[in-house]
């Protein structure tokens, strides 16, 4: 609640964000005094305000929530990789294989709910096998004896404590292989159904996840039934079962449930972790070859060599900076990979320090192992130095700045060449179109203009080549001309050229060379309009 | 043989080298001093030939014959000579090299061979200018148009690549490497994207080139920097609109240290970069007469100055040539005069034949 402005909200004062909806202006969140209080979620403020006068409220902002949400999932991959928003209200991170840097699950998700505390947030947090059990712990294994009702339980009966929870802590853990235990208090709400299959399964006296276990599948469709009395409603009522179960499966693990992560996780990943905040720019280089030099270690031993890399530094209050850096071929060199982050480094602010660095090489190409001493002087002297050439330009000026030119199949000036990044490394791998030889093809000017400039143009006859012409508001005199070549536009190509060009070589007074071109022709005039003139490049 | 039978004249060279035959008793004019193992025609007469050795010394420089460079060693021993006449020669020679003011004497016609001496334009008039080091290949050498236009720079612009075309295909030691352009998309969009059909037409291979495209000239200049500090380039051209001293000075120390040249097109106005080599001023000429077609622009011409060249004296203002390059043997040629006197009206002509 107070995720943008911490202290702004008084801690001790009920508050309330609101929102306008269908019938009124209601409550879409309280703080902890507003709901000692009474003040309930989706009550109208008018009643809420009624109960209890002295309740402060602003509107809610769902969209810079959502905003500082994703701020704050980008923030968590310091514990692990693959992470994102869950809803509107939570947060997954999946922690396979990561809990042992910090010592233990149990240590992790201390840290993890003691950096949120410390962040002015109020976290709960919940560790399962499965995305779906850890779903259902955070959100419903906190229900104290008072939410009665409201957690789903039957009538009079009182909730007790998760067996799993203590109440010195902010979260839930789940031992592997004990999330049917885990699951079986909790209510059906916690399956993340939709709302009318909850009162559904209510209405059949299923309120626990435990209920659920032991009924036979075909039981549960069956009981269904009663309620549908068309055809329709029987389909739907088996959706609702299919639903139901499927639910169940994935919070059990039974089925696999998709998830789909904010960034696309690393191949292969390194880390540091410090206790004091790193902030010198010395200290942060020296991290980066260190992390560096491991992520190479890693590769070598995987054959492998990094296309892309990303190094992210979790700074202490709760941001990232992150820097990426891509190479034209297979890398693991690592005084390479330095050089590419270095110059990002200059640009990245240390803010409060920066406490976790995590190098991540998110694309990978095979790369056998090599001889450094004997090959360094087999090798070709140049083709490594290039290709580090390369990588250094393309990352600092940006892969499209960098690019080698790269002959396409067309009759059309502009479409017979396209710029490949150079840091594709295409040059090396696809297979080129052929360049017709320079010989027999006509003469083309060695710079093209991106899109031909419209010039005017007097002709002594209307086919013939241009005496006068105006470009860039000078004229130009024509002494020599060559031509006329024609160019036919691409049937084949539904877009584009739709007319045929006759393309001179001019030669103005001043020696000065230029390549124009009419685009239509004048017996066609009727048709397609009167032709018009472009220059199209440049001879010297 | 008929070298033989002049043996009073001629000694027989002694040496490995494979002078067949050097002049003694009277001074040929210096054949050329940077060819290698070449044969010249005989001078005159037919009775003396004259052969250069693998020696190399400056070009006579006031018309005055160089005595020693066509010289073998052989020739200078005392036995060939009087112990006077050597001393004499050899005083002639230092006093030769001393001599800087001189004027420069033009030098016979050089052949397809002397393409391996150095980076050379392959017009001789031009290359005399140059030196026998021909253009330097670890300096800094800036082509700048003589007026301002899109035409004139486009002029320098090809004037460049067309050195670039002489180096590719010269230096034994460029071949399969890369040559690095650079220049801000500012200018690129103005005069035009590298054209690869163009280029290949202009003898250059497209795929050769590596082209950066910068937001801004300060990133052209750290490029073309990175460019000449990977030593691994064939060439580093830079199009830029001027280039301070300091940036100059770095890249000048950069091309030297890693034995690169680079090649700076700076604009017309452009106040002269500090710390290079040569400079160029082009302006676009008139094209040849086109050999099957009157009215068609015939071989590529440019009015070509060299307006400083390190180590010499300023070209006098009348160095300005005009060459024509061409497409088939990729090296310029002084262009004939008489070919201007077509220039006045090629339309007229087609409309008297049409």
């Amino acid at each position: 609640m107070g995720r943008h402005t911490p202290g702004a909200v008084p801690e001790d004062e009920p508050f309330a964000l609101v929102a306008t909806a269908s019938h009124g202006i209601r409550v879409t969140a309280v703080n902890r005094r507003a709901a000692a209080e009474g003040v309930r979620v989706a009550a109208a403020l008018a009643d809420a305000r009624a109960a209890l006068p002295a309740l402060l409220s602003r509107p809610a902002e769902p969209h810079r929530d959502r905003t500082a949400l994703i701020r704050l999932a980008r923030w968590c991959g310091r514990y692990g990789p693959a992470r994102n928003s869950d809803g509107t209200d939570g947060l997954w991170i999946d922690v396979t294989g990561v809990a042992h840097l910090y010592g233990g699950e149990d240590k992790l998700i201390a840290d993890l709910c003691r950096r949120l505390a410390s962040l002015a947030l109020t976290a709960r947090a919940g560790l399962a096998d499965t995305l779906g059990a850890a779903h259902a712990l955070a959100r419903f294994g906190f229900l104290e004896p008072r939410d009665e009702g409201a957690g789903g339980c039957p009538p009079g009966q009182v909730v007790e404590r998760h067996p799993y929870s203590r109440s010195d802590r902010a979260w839930i853990i789940a031992p592997a292989g004990e999330t049917r235990a885990a699951l079986a208090r909790l209510p059906v709400e916690a399956l993340r159904l939709a709302p009318e299959t909850v009162v559904l399964l209510k209405r059949l006296g299923l309120f626990r996840i435990g209920q659920l276990y032991g009924l036979p599948r075909a039981a549960l469709e069956r009981r269904f039934r009663p309620q549908a009395a068309s055809r329709s409603r029987a389909r739907e009522s088996a959706d609702l079962a299919a639903a139901v179960l499927g639910r169940l499966d994935e919070a059990l693990g039974v089925r696999f449930a998709p998830r789909r992560p904010l960034r696309e996780p690393p191949i292969l990943s390194v880390r540091r972790r410090w206790a004091e905040p790193l902030i010198s720019s010395q200290a942060l280089e020296a991290a980066t070859a260190a992390l560096a030099a491991e992520l190479c270690r890693s590769l070598a031993d995987a054959a492998l060599g990094a296309r892309r890399i990303r190094l992210s530094l979790y700074r202490a209050d709760g941001t990232v900076a992150e820097a990426q850096a891509g190479t034209s071929s297979p890398c693991r060199i690592p005084a390479h990979l330095l050089r590419l982050l270095k110059e990002k480094l200059a640009l990245i602010d240390a803010g409060f320090g920066i406490d976790v660095a995590v190098l991540e090489a998110l694309s990978v190409e095979r790369l056998g192992p090599r001889q450094a001493a004997l090959g360094a002087h087999l090798e070709a002297a140049d083709g490594n130095e290039t290709t580090a050439l390369i990588d250094r330009l393309a990352n600092r000026l940006g892969p499209a700045r960098v690019y080698d030119l790269s002959p396409r199949e067309s009759h059309t000036p502009e479409r017979a060449e396209i710029r490949l990044p150079a840091l594709w490394g295409a040059r090396a791998h696809t297979p080129q179109a052929r360049r017709p030889s320079s010989r027999r093809s006509p003469r083309r000017p060695p710079f093209l203009l991106e899109r031909p400039e419209p010039i005017a143009v007097v002709a002594e006859v209307p086919e013939g080549p241009p005496q006068h012409f105006t470009w860039r508001r000078l004229p130009h005199r024509v002494v020599r001309a060559e031509g006329p070549e024609r160019i036919a536009p691409e049937w084949w190509r539904a877009l584009g050229q739709s007319r045929p060009r006759d393309y001179y070589r001019l030669e103005d007074e001043g020696g000065a060379g230029y390549w124009v071109f009419r685009e239509g022709l004048y017996q066609n005039a009727a048709e397609d309009g009167p032709p018009r003139w472009f220059l199209h490049g440049l001879f010297g | 043989m008929q070298l033989l039978e002049q043996k009073q004249n001629i000694n027989v060279c002694k040496h490995e080298c494979k002078c067949e035959s050097v002049p003694v008793d009277q001074a040929a004019p210096s054949p050329h001093p940077s060819a290698e193992l070449k044969r010249v025609s005989p001078s005159n007469a037919g009775s003396r030939l004259s052969a250069s050795c693998k020696l190399r010394s400056p070009p006579s420089r006031n018309g005055e014959p160089l005595l020693a460079v066509p010289v073998s060693r052989a020739a200078l021993t005392p036995e060939a000579l009087g112990r006077r006449a050597l001393l004499t020669r050899l005083r002639e020679r230092i006093r030769a090299i001393e001599r800087h003011d001189a004027p420069l004497a033009p030098l016979p016609p050089a052949g397809p061979a002397s393409d391996a001496d150095g980076w050379t334009l392959g017009a001789p008039e031009i290359d005399a200018l140059l030196g026998a080091t021909a253009l330097d290949p670890a300096g800094v050498h800036e082509v700048k148009p003589a007026a301002k236009g899109a035409g004139g720079r486009a002029a320098a612009l090809i004037f460049a690549l067309r050195l670039a075309v002489r180096r590719m295909r010269q230096m034994p030691a460029a071949r399969g490497r890369r040559l690095l352009w650079c220049w801000p998309s500012s200018l690129a969009r103005e005069l035009g994207r590298l054209y690869g059909p163009g280029l290949a037409s202009l003898g250059l291979d497209p795929e050769a080139l590596l082209i950066v495209e910068t937001a801004k000239a300060a990133d052209t200049l750290w490029a073309l920097e990175e460019g000449l500090n990977s030593g691994s380039l064939a060439l580093v051209l830079g199009v830029l609109d001027e280039v301070a001293l300091t940036p100059a000075r770095r890249l000048s120390l950069a091309a030297e240290a890693h034995l690169v040249p680079c090649l700076l097109l700076t604009g017309a106005h452009a106040p002269a970069t500090a710390a290079t080599a040569t400079r160029w001023l082009l302006a676009p000429a008139r094209s040849g007469a086109h050999l099957f077609e009157a009215p068609a622009p015939g071989a590529p011409r440019l009015a070509v100055t060299l307006e400083r060249c390190r180590g010499r004296r300023a070209a006098p203002p009348e160095a300005s040539l005009t060459l024509e390059w061409s497409d088939e043997t990729h090296r310029f040629r002084v262009a004939p005069l008489l070919a201007h006197r077509a220039d006045g009206a090629p339309h007229a002509g087609c409309r008297a034949g049409g």
